[in-house]
């Protein structure tokens, strides 16, 4: 168990130090103080209501797509279509939304679009599921070759038949808008955060019964570390994979709902902005666990708001070049660490 | 001796390879048509050849992996049931000696003999009838070893049926009753033990010596 | 339509995924995988918009944008040889690394956000139809010499060997690391030329201004099944697509995002092995 979470923490820990450096240098180039930029970045992120407000918003769709990357990690499928399963779920809940009438009971409107929105994402997961069962498909490759397909046909969509007109979105829901945190919280006033986030915390809390409490988790994590066992055991290998895929989009396209039903209540071009992308990262520095995916996704969130709040002091594409540099850095130090880890350890003697 | 597709039979007998032409009967059942799951269902069991490649998942705990192929049955209200799975591992630890004797580790931490012990606890300590045992004792200490052929007796002596495969001839002449040689991807001889001579099976082995197939 | 104008405006778009496309089969024969050719190509057009704007001379530039493609093609080759990453996060990681390095300086540098002040080009001159740009020469001859590198010198052997068995090659005396290495920073700086075609073609350097080109390239390596010349047919075919949206712009013919479309769904078809398999080198992404 130590040994574990051992391998699992050092990592993120490691890249948390070659950031703090980096910045340190960043920073000090701009003839700034680290220190200074720090507590101002602290201040205006996790020191009042609004910045706060603004980090949980962030955060939450980074849960998404950071639960759905690593879901997909855990069976052995890399997702990095986390992008366009974002933008199809925010698709598939702002149509549903406004197709609906407004007479139409709230209680049952907000879980029909967010089913929609995990059928959207789910529908794009399922291609490259199908694919690398059926033909062997690399999913790295399907994926991103499927989200400019997927954003190239929502894109056409939208601006040939559901725009409002000078815009780049859809007109608003009538129904199924989730409410703001400013409306319980005054103190979030202005603020995007929403109740989406309640949703994002139960999701990650499912994802942790299902992965390590429940017989499907116990075949997917198996047929992630070594499919040929799982195959030995009698695991069907093939729908495991697809199952996983499908999921993983799935999650990945609730994320949408954050925006398109709790924060502007229309689906927008682009509106995504990288956060599938950036799922990439939580779930590597979450180190594929729900939990962490959590704690990785408030991170990251804390980092790209605070860029705006040292805006005075230093550029905010300083937080761009630190995001950059966690990836890197986490990624280099995982194998070094499990290497390092084992070597320490000695198997023991019969 | 190797490679000459006892592998592949012990695959196509558990399900792992698909089969080209034949039947397979177990019991009396038609499992030609079965997939792994189904004929492990149907009372058959397997140690594989690699415990490494096919035996054991390496960062799962022993407990974890005693469940393999066998999770359906611990399913409670939908979720795996801890208590039922560690009680399992405790059990089987000690029945079979395994070392050590902590259900929580991961398996990679194991020597080579006690992950080979947690194999044979898993694919033994189940209701079977049939056991494919595939080089059972490789790259397993003394001790270790005696205790498995004690345990195949054991089934032996219980009505279990059992295909050894193995490429240590001392094994295969001290605990089998019928001896198979495979030459070429055929069998070319089976006879009773009673019957062997070490040249004889010599003979067989190099392919110098053919009978029908059997 | 004329051919001529179409042929002339297929070879301009062309040039920077020939460019990066050569790069991204240089590596992947090697080995390591090659999803970082977007930030390659980024950080090329970076540098060598401050090489030009900094000294007026483009070649200056273009020795600029090739340093830019030499550093962030050994920080992926360090990350993925010496520290075992996984290539794809690697190749993601730097693409961010790259925007947001680009950014940074860009606001350092020229106190924007959004783009550089102008810059001087290459050629111009209308009468040469944009051959007069010595970077289009370049970016031509990037598969005919790609291809005799891979298939007839030594080296080239030894890339592909440590492509496909890297073990093999190792017990025969070739170091592996170097070669991979070389493959990979090699990767960074043609496709860094890609960047600086795009940077002097546009006389100018914008955030993000690739918008995907990159992907386009892997999409040309893969549908060329790793070869060069077939990568560059391939680059071709996704430019002259691309030049018949753009003239058949007014028209409406076919919707304009369903061109876009076209290398991406070619690629996917390719994966799916339709046209034939796209079989990748033996022991492709496994450095660890």
């Amino acid at each position: 168990m130590r040994e574990k979470l051992e391998e699992a923490l050092f990592p993120p820990v490691v890249a948390l130090l070659v950031a703090l450096i980096c910045g340190d240098l960043l920073i000090m180039s701009y003839g700034q103080s680290p220190a200074t930029v720090y507590r101002l970045l602290l201040e205006g992120t996790w020191g009042n209501a609004y910045g706060f407000g603004q980090v949980l918003y962030k955060a939450t769709t980074l849960t998404f797509t950071g639960l759905a990357v690593s879901i997909g990690i855990r069976a052995g499928l890399f997702n990095v279509g986390a992008e366009s399963q974002l933008a199809a779920g925010g698709f598939l809940a702002g149509l549903l939304g406004l197709a609906l009438s407004p007479s139409f009971p709230l209680a049952l409107a907000i879980p029909a679009c967010i089913l929609a929105a995990a059928v959207g994402g789910g529908l794009v997961g399922a291609v490259p599921g199908y694919l690398k069962v059926r033909f062997g498909a690399h999913e790295v490759i399907v994926t991103i070759m499927l989200n400019f397909v997927v954003l190239a046909l929502l894109n056409w969509i939208v601006a040939g038949h559901l725009h409002v007109p000078e815009t780049l979105h859809t007109p608003e829901i009538r129904n199924g808008g989730i409410a703001r945190l400013s409306s319980f919280i005054p103190a979030f006033h202005g603020s995007a955060a929403n109740l989406t986030i309640v949703v994002a915390l139960i999701t990650a809390g499912l994802l942790w019964l299902h992965l390590f409490r429940s017989r499907r988790g116990y075949e997917l994590r198996a047929v992630g570390l070594q499919p040929e066992v799982a195959e030995y055991g009698g695991v069907k290998v093939g729908s495991t994979l697809m199952r996983a895929m499908i999921l993983s989009g799935a999650i990945a396209g609730l994320g949408g709902i954050n925006y398109v039903l709790g924060y502007k209540g229309y689906y927008e071009e682009g509106f995504a902005g990288g956060a599938g992308f950036l799922g990439i990262a939580v779930a590597l520095v979450g180190r594929n666990h729900p939990v962490g995916v959590v704690i990785a996704a408030l991170f990251f969130a804390t980092l790209s708001q605070g860029g705006l709040a040292i805006h005075a002091l230093v550029p905010k594409q300083l937080v761009d070049v630190l995001q950059g540099v966690v990836i890197l850095a986490v990624a280099m130090s995982v194998p070094e660490v499990r290497s390092a880890l084992r070597k320490a350890r000695k198997p023991v003697a019969a | 001796m190797e490679g000459n597709g006892q592998t592949e039979l012990i695959e196509a007998l558990s399900g792992l390879r698909p089969i080209e032409s034949g039947l397979i009967r177990m019991g009396g059942h038609d499992v030609t048509r079965k997939n792994v799951s189904e004929r492990r269902d149907s009372g058959l069991s397997h140690i594989p050849e690699d415990r490494h490649r096919r035996g054991l998942i390496l960062d799962y705990s022993i407990a974890d992996n005693l469940v393999l192929g066998l999770q359906d049955s611990y399913v409670q209200r939908g979720l795996l049931d801890g208590k039922r799975i560690t009680a399992n591992a405790k059990e089987q630890i000690e029945a079979f000696d395994i070392r050590p004797p902590s259900a929580e580790i991961p398996a990679r931490n194991l020597s080579g003999g006690n992950q080979q012990k947690v194999v044979i606890a898993r694919e033994m300590g189940r209701p079977f009838s049939v056991l494919l045992a595939s080089q059972p004792t490789r790259g397993v200490d003394v001790g270790a070893i005696e205790f498995i052929h004690s345990e195949l007796r054991k089934a032996r002596a219980d009505g279990k049926a059992i295909l050894l495969v193995s490429a240590e001839l001392n094994e295969v002449l001290a605990l089998s009753d019928r001896i198979a040689v495979m030459y070429r991807g055929r069998m070319t001889r089976v006879m009773a033990a009673s019957e062997v001579t070490e040249e004889s099976l010599g003979e067989y082995m190099m392919g110098t010596r053919k009978d029908s197939a059997a | 339509m004329n051919p001529i104008s179409f042929l002339t405006q297929m070879l301009r778009i062309a040039v920077p995924y020939l460019f990066a496309a050569g790069g991204g089969v240089v590596a992947e024969r090697a080995g390591i995988i090659s999803l970082a050719l977007e930030g390659f190509m980024l950080t090329g057009a970076f540098s060598a918009t401050l090489g030009v704007h900094y000294t007026g001379s483009p070649w200056i530039g273009l020795l600029c944008g090739i340093f830019g493609g030499l550093i962030f093609g050994l920080i992926h080759a360090v990350a993925t040889i010496r520290y075992r990453a996984d290539h794809v996060v690697s190749g993601i990681a730097i693409n961010l690394l790259a925007i947001g390095v680009t950014r940074f300086f860009l606001k350092l540098a020229f106190d924007s956000s959004s783009n550089s002040p102008r810059i001087e080009g290459f050629g111009g001159n209308q009468a040469w139809y944009g051959f007069d740009n010595p970077l289009l020469w370049m970016g031509i001859l990037v598969a005919p010499v790609l291809a005799y590198f891979l298939y007839r010198t030594p080296f080239g052997l030894r890339a592909r060997a440590v492509g496909e068995h890297p073990a093999a090659a190792a017990s025969v005396g070739v170091k592996v690391a170097k070669v991979q290495y070389i493959a990979v920073a090699t990767s960074g700086m043609l496709a860094a030329l890609g960047g600086v075609f795009l940077a002097l073609d546009q006389h100018q350097f914008t955030d993000q201004m690739t918008a995907g080109r990159g992907f386009i390239a892997v999409a040309a390596v893969i549908f060329g099944r790793w070869d060069p010349v077939r990568a560059a047919i391939a680059c071709l075919f996704f430019a002259a697509a691309e030049t018949l949206q753009i003239q058949l712009q007014g028209t409406q013919l076919i919707p304009s995002q369903f061109i876009v479309m076209i290398p991406y769904l070619l690629t996917i078809i390719a994966l799916a092995g339709v046209v034939g398999r796209a079989v990748p080198p033996a022991a492709l992404g496994k450095t660890e």
